[in-house]
C-alpha cells in the first residue's frame, strides 16, 4: 500500500497504487437546484454507447431521485452502511487550522473504503477495497422510487423537514431532489485499486478511467469495489464496462469542433442547462493548481458552491454538485461533506462574479478553458435572507482551449417579445 | 492440566452430555454449527462458530490444544472460557467426544500431500469423461485448500492421466453440490478447474515467478464455456428469456445471407457486429462467443501476469459431464502441443519418461470464486509412462 494525498478529505490516505497524477483532470459540475429529472442526459449516453446486446441494464449516466431512489438500488445507502461498520465512531470531520486548496473542507477523521482491511476481510472475499456486489434485481429498475418524497415523521426515511426556499420562514415537509450521476473518474479510483489484472487504468493525459476491453477477465472486483457502482458487468461478453467520458470528444476528435475538446454527450445534451464539464490542472498530489478563470476552478475553489459527492469514500471523485437548497442540511452533509451549509448560503445569495459564471452553463458544447467578464450596469437590488443582493448586467465571455471566443452572454438575457399578430405562428 | 484420561462408551456418554449442555447451542447437536447462532467478536464483527465434522480446527485438534481452548476460551471471539465449570476428567470426556465428531478421514484428507499421477500409455484414448477407458488409469486423490476460507470449499479432486503416444488426456472429478455453468448475470460465477504445468523440472512458486524458467503453462476449463459449446452460446436471452427489447440498432438484421426472421431482435450473438460487442471486438478471448474449446491455455510468471495464448495456438480440447453432484472434466492435447510447428512460447510439451511438476485449482461458482479466490493443491508430479 502506498500513501497518497486526498485534498477532499484534507489528509494522506492509503491507496494500493501510490501517488500519481494526470497532466489534466476530467471534472464536472452539476447544479442540482436546476435539474428537472428529464433524463435527456441518460438517453444521450444510452443512444451513444450502450445500445447493444448485453448492455440493456447499463446506464453509464443516470438521474435518480433522492432520498428514496438509486441505481443500482440503494447503492449509496449500502456503501454507507458498510463504511459505518468500519467507522464505529462515525464518519466525522475536524476543522483544519488554515483551510486552502489542500484541505478546503477540513480533515476527515474516519476511515475510507481503502482503509478498512479488517472490515473487508470479514466479508469473506479477498478484496482490497470495502464494497459489495449489487444483486441482479438492483440493476433492473433504475427509476423505481422516482419522484418519491421523504416519508412522514414516523417512517424510517424521515430526515426532517426541508429547508427554507425563501426568507418568509416557510418550510416544506416533503422534499426530494434529482441526482444526476456518471463515473466520477476519481483521482484514486476504487475500480483501479481492485482490479487484480491491472486491466483498468487512469489516462495520464486527462485522468479518464478506462477498462481495457482486451484485458478484462470479468472477475467483477471493480463492480464490487466502486462505491458509486459505475462499473457494470456485461453478460454477453463476460467482461465489465464503464463510462469512457466520451473520450473521442474530450480528445478533440469530434467533427463538430475539430481540434478542440468538446464536452461529453450527457453534458452537451442537458436541456436544463445544469451541467458543465471541463479539464483542470492538478499538481503531483492531485491538488488543483490555481487557474483562476477556469470556470470549474472558480466554482469549486473560489466561489466554493460545488462540492464532491461522498468525499468520505476516499476516491477523490471529480464530479461536483451545487447542493439543493431545500433539503435538510444534515442529509446533505452526509452526501457532500461539512461545507454544505456555507455552499448553499453562497449560492442562494450569489455575488457578482458567481452570477456571471452561472450563465456559462450550456452556452457552448466546447470545453471552456477560460472566462472573462466585462462589467455592466447595476439592474436590480433587493434584500434576501437578511443580506443585500445586487444584480449587475455583466457580460461573460468564454474561450476554448485554442483561446478562441466561443460564447458571449449577459447576466440579463435579452428578451424578445413576439408581436401579437405572430403570437401563435410557428 | 491433568493427564489425558481414557475414552470408552461411558466417557462418550458423559462427553456428549456436557457437549449438549455447554456447546450445542452454538456448535450444533451434531457438530455442524447452528446457522443463526452467529455471534460477534470484540470489534463487533460477525464470528460464526466452527464446524467440528470437517476436520479443520483453528488451533489444531490435539487433546492439549482443545483443552486450552475450552478452559481459556478464545480471546476476542465469542468462545467463552469454561475453566472452573467442570472437573478435569469431565473436560477430557468432552474433548474426546468433540474429536470423535470429525468425519472419518476428514483430518487426513485436509492435509496436503504430494502424489504421483501416472499417465498410463494406452491404445485408445477416451472420447468422453465417462468412457470406460478411464478405468485403465489409476486415480490419485489430491487435497485442496481454499486460499480464502469458505464453508463452500472444494475439499479435493481425483485426477487421472492417460496418453496414446500422440495425445495426453487428463480427467478431473470432484464433488460439488451445485452446478454453476452460466456467467451472464452480474451475480453468476462459474465452476472451473485448472491444471498448471511447470515449464521446468524444478517447480517455481505458485503461478510461476519472473525468474528464467519460472514460467507456468495453465489449462483452464470453465463450466459456462462448456455449456456454451454443448447447447449454444448463453447470452442475455438465456438469463432473461422474457425481457422486452425493441431493437439493437447495430444488429445486422438487414444484411444479406443472415436471415434472422422471427428471432429478430433476439437473434444470436453472431448476428451482432463484433465492434459493438466491445470486448469481443477488442480481440479479448474471454469474450469471444465463437471460441471452439471450453479450455483456455494460458501462461504466467507470477501473480498478476496471467495471459491467454494467442487464439491460433489454443489447442487444448475439453469435455465435461455433471451428474448427481459430481463434475467430470476431461482435457486433451497433443503431447508436443506444437501441431507440427516449432514449439510456441510458454507451452508445455510432454514426452514419455517426463516427470513434470503439476498443481491444480478449482473454483466453486456457488461460493463466488474467481481470480485468487479458489481451492488449490500443492505441487504434484505427473509421470508420462
Amino acid at each position: 500500500m502506498g500513501s497518497v494525498y486526498n485534498w477532499q478529505i484534507g489528509r494522506s490516505m492509503e491507496f494500493p497504487h501510490g501517488q500519481a497524477s494526470p497532466e489534466e483532470q476530467f471534472a464536472f459540475v452539476i447544479n442540482i437546484n436546476r435539474c428537472i429529472g428529464c433524463q435527456t442526459c441518460t438517453m444521450a449516453c444510452k443512444s451513444t454507447w450502450t445500445f447493444s446486446k448485453g448492455q440493456e441494464h447499463m446506464w453509464w449516466t443516470n438521474v435518480e431521485t433522492k432520498p428514496s431512489g438509486g441505481y443500482p438500488k440503494h447503492w449509496d445507502v449500502k456503501t454507507l452502511d458498510k463504511l459505518s461498520e468500519a467507522n464505529p465512531e462515525g464518519m466525522t470531520w475536524a476543522e483544519s487550522e488554515a483551510k486552502g486548496r489542500r484541505n478546503p473542507y477540513g480533515e476527515y477523521q474516519g476511515r475510507t473504503i481503502f482503509e478498512a482491511p479488517d472490515t473487508v476481510a470479514r466479508g469473506g472475499s479477498p478484496n482490497r477495497v470495502l464494497g459489495y456486489l449489487p444483486a441482479d434485481e438492483e440493476w433492473g429498475s433504475p427509476n423505481i422510487f422516482e419522484d418519491t418524497p421523504s416519508h412522514g415523521p414516523s417512517a424510517p426515511m424521515d430526515f426532517g423537514k426541508g429547508e427554507e426556499l425563501d426568507d418568509q420562514g416557510s418550510k416544506h415537509k416533503a422534499w426530494f431532489f434529482y441526482l444526476a450521476r456518471l463515473c466520477n473518474h476519481c483521482s484514486y479510483p476504487a475500480c483501479v485499486a481492485a482490479c487484480p489484472r491491472t486491466a483498468i487504468y487512469k489516462r495520464p493525459e486527462d485522468g479518464v478511467v478506462l477498462v481495457d476491453q482486451s484485458e478484462c477477465r470479468g472477475y467483477r472486483k471493480c463492480v464490487e469495489a466502486c462505491p458509486y457502482k459505475k462499473v457494470m458487468y456485461r453478460g454477453t461478453t463476460r467482461t465489465s464496462e464503464k463510462c469512457i467520458a466520451c473520450y473521442p470528444r474530450i480528445e478533440g476528435n469530434d467533427p463538430e469542433a475539430p481540434g478542440v475538446p468538446l464536452e461529453t454527450r450527457c453534458m452537451a445534451a442537458c436541456i436544463g442547462q445544469v451541467r458543465m464539464q471541463g479539464l483542470v490542472k492538478v499538481d503531483e498530489d492531485n491538488v488543483w493548481i490555481n487557474d483562476r478563470y477556469n470556470p470549474l476552478y472558480y466554482l469549486i475553489h473560489v466561489a466554493r458552491v460545488a462540492l464532491p459527492l461522498y468525499p468520505q469514500f476516499g476516491t477523490e471523485p471529480n464530479g461536483y454538485y451545487i447542493p439543493p437548497r431545500w433539503v435538510p442540511i444534515a442529509y446533505l452533509e452526509q452526501m457532500f461533506g461539512p461545507d454544505v451549509e456555507a455552499a448553499i448560503a453562497r449560492y442562494r445569495n450569489p455575488d457578482r462574479e458567481l452570477l456571471a459564471v452561472l450563465q456559462l452553463f450550456r452556452r457552448s458544447n466546447q470545453i471552456i478553458a477560460r472566462y472573462d467578464i466585462e462589467e455592466g450596469p447595476k439592474v436590480y437590488e433587493t434584500e434576501r435572507f437578511g443580506e443585500k443582493f445586487e444584480m449587475y448586467n455583466d457580460t461573460i465571455i468564454g474561450f476554448n482551449r485554442a483561446g478562441d471566443e466561443i460564447i458571449r452572454t449577459q447576466v440579463e438575457e435579452p428578451v424578445f417579445v413576439r408581436p401579437a399578430k405572430h403570437a401563435n405562428s410557428i | 492440566m491433568n493427564l489425558e484420561a481414557g475414552f470408552d462408551d461411558l466417557a462418550w456418554f458423559r462427553g456428549r452430555q456436557i457437549y449438549l449442555q455447554a456447546c450445542a447451542s452454538c456448535h450444533g447437536v451434531d457438530g455442524e454449527p447452528v446457522a443463526d447462532a452467529v455471534k460477534f467478536d470484540d470489534e463487533g464483527y460477525p464470528d460464526p462458530p466452527r464446524s467440528f465434522v470437517k476436520g479443520i480446527f483453528k488451533g489444531g485438534m490435539e487433546g492439549h490444544q482443545l483443552y486450552s481452548r475450552i478452559m481459556k476460551g478464545m480471546k476476542g471471539t465469542p468462545m467463552p472460557a469454561y475453566e472452573g465449570n467442570y472437573p478435569d476428567d469431565a473436560v477430557w470426556d468432552l474433548i474426546h467426544y468433540v474429536q470423535s465428531l470429525a468425519r472419518a478421514g476428514a483430518q487426513e484428507r485436509a492435509e496436503l500431500r504430494s502424489e504421483a499421477i501416472v499417465a498410463t500409455r494406452v491404445a485408445d484414448l477416451p472420447e468422453s469423461p465417462t468412457d470406460d477407458q478411464w478405468e485403465q488409469a489409476r486415480g490419485a486423490y489430491v487435497g485442496l485448500a481454499p486460499l480464502w476460507w469458505t464453508e463452500k470449499r472444494i475439499e479435493g479432486l481425483v485426477v487421472r492421466a492417460i496418453h496414446d503416444g500422440e495425445e495426453l488426456a487428463l480427467r478431473f472429478s470432484w464433488l460439488d453440490p451445485t452446478q454453476n455453468d452460466r456467467a451472464v448475470k452480474t451475480e453468476e460465477f462459474r465452476d472451473s478447474v485448472a491444471v498448471q504445468f511447470s515449464l521446468t523440472s524444478d517447480p517455481p512458486f505458485y503461478m510461476g515467478d519472473p525468474s528464467k524458467g519460472g514460467g507456468v503453462n495453465m489449462w483452464l476449463w470453465k463450466a459456462d464455456r462448456q455449456t456454451d459449446l454443448d447447447g449454444g452460446y448463453q447470452d442475455v436471452d438465456a438469463a432473461y428469456p422474457d425481457r422486452a427489447i425493441d431493437m439493437y440498432p447495430e444488429q445486422e438484421y438487414t444484411s444479406v445471407g443472415k436471415d434472422i426472421g422471427e428471432e429478430w431482435p433476439k437473434g444470436a450473438i453472431d448476428t451482432h457486429r463484433a465492434r459493438y460487442v466491445t470486448a469481443w471486438g477488442a480481440g479479448n478471448l474471454v469474450a469471444d462467443p465463437t471460441r471452439s474449446s471450453s479450455v483456455e491455455s494460458l501462461v504466467a510468471s507470477g501473480p498478476g501476469t496471467l495471459a491467454g495464448l494467442p487464439p491460433a495456438i489454443q489447442l487444448v480440447q475439453g469435455a465435461a459431464v455433471y451428474t448427481d453432484g459430481v463434475w467430470m472434466v476431461q482435457m486433451k492435447r497433443s503431447l508436443s502441443g506444437a501441431e507440427g510447428e516449432a514449439l510456441g512460447q510458454g507451452r508445455r510439451s510432454f514426452s514419455p519418461g517426463d516427470y513434470i511438476p503439476v498443481s491444480f485449482a478449482i473454483w466453486n461458482g456457488d461460493a463466488r470464486d474467481r481470480d485468487g479466490k479458489k481451492n488449490i493443491s500443492i505441487w504434484q508430479r505427473l509421470v508420462i509412462e
